[in-house]
């Protein structure tokens, strides 16, 4: 059982779109994953078509007594989805610790892949030390230039870069300078600016549900393959 | 016959070599300090930051901030 925590540099730059559709492009290679929202605004279920008006989710259930995988809803063959749910502020930090406990509850025939959600700011160490790899989400522009030269990026974390637009003169050389500078850490592979990305999300589903062929979705894929590949998720 | 191996060894022993030569060289202009490894990336770089005044401001770094 591989975790992946995915995470926003700063707020805004699309990660719970690519949490869904990694989801679904893993599953498309017939991978078993569990997708869990850490984010109290509780958004990422519009992805997986969840009504708007369901409160259940995993901090919901810790906050009624139960047991947290309780509010976890199934999405067809190979992925199960557990939102964040409806809460009262107060009952937030709460329930936000003891994510290393709780997974290590999972046997490892059941889900393949665990992917968490993280709202940005919110990644505890707890959360950190459960996750075999943390990819920062991050836009080329100049706001997140400025928190990786302020060290944003923790010491182990990749960064992928999401809504890259190649005319765009100003994103190609953030582009390449942080080729240049985090070699080892760029994922190598972007994901395009595509307003499939949006209508996907307006659709409630992931752009890899919604549109394969789409160029958004393409670059998610050969991201779940370069998950896939990397030695140091190997079982 | 030769091998991936022996290929890679041999050179690596002929970056050896010419490091030692460009070494000298330096040595011999005063410049001990240069870092030549890099100049075809920073030569690359340069007009990047040229282009971007917040660019040529801030450096990278590869180290997480301590809180």
């Amino acid at each position: 059982m591989k975790v992946v925590a995915l995470q926003g540099l700063h707020g805004g730059t699309g990660t719970s779109g690519i949490v869904a559709a990694l989801a679904a492009a893993l599953v498309q290679t017939g991978q078993t994953v569990l997708c869990i929202d850490l984010d109290p605004r509780n958004l990422l279920r519009l992805y997986f078509n969840h009504q708007w008006r369901d409160r259940r989710g995993w901090a919901q259930a810790v906050a009624a007594g139960q047991d947290w995988h309780e509010g976890a809803f199934t999405l067809g063959a190979g992925l199960d989805f557990l939102p964040y749910g409806e809460t009262e502020p107060r009952g937030r930090t709460a329930a936000f610790h003891d994510w290393r406990q709780r997974l290590a509850i999972l046997e490892d025939s059941v889900y393949g892949w665990i992917l968490l959600d993280i709202p940005q700011g919110g990644a505890t160490e707890d959360v950190r030390h459960t996750a075999d790899i943390h990819l920062r989400v991050a836009q080329a522009d100049p706001i997140c230039h400025a928190l990786l030269a302020a060290g944003a990026l923790g010491n182990d974390d990749c960064l992928l870069i999401n809504r890259f637009l190649p005319s765009s003169t100003l994103q190609k050389d953030l582009h390449e300078l942080w080729q240049a500078h985090y070699p080892d850490r760029l994922v190598p592979r972007v994901v395009h600016q595509d307003e499939a990305m949006f209508e996907a999300l307006a659709h409630k589903r992931s752009v890899v549900a919604y549109r394969p062929q789409s160029l958004a979705a393409q670059d998610i894929q050969c991201l779940a393959t370069w998950l896939l590949a990397r030695e140091d998720l190997a079982e | 016959m030769q091998t991936d191996a022996n290929i890679s060894s041999f050179q690596q022993l002929s970056l050896n070599n010419n490091d030692e030569d460009i070494s000298l060289l330096l040595d011999k202009s005063n410049l001990k300090t240069l870092n030549y490894y890099n100049i075809t990336q920073i030569e690359r770089l340069a007009p990047i930051r040229a282009r971007w005044p917040l660019l040529s401001e801030l450096i990278l770094t590869k180290e997480k901030a301590v809180p």
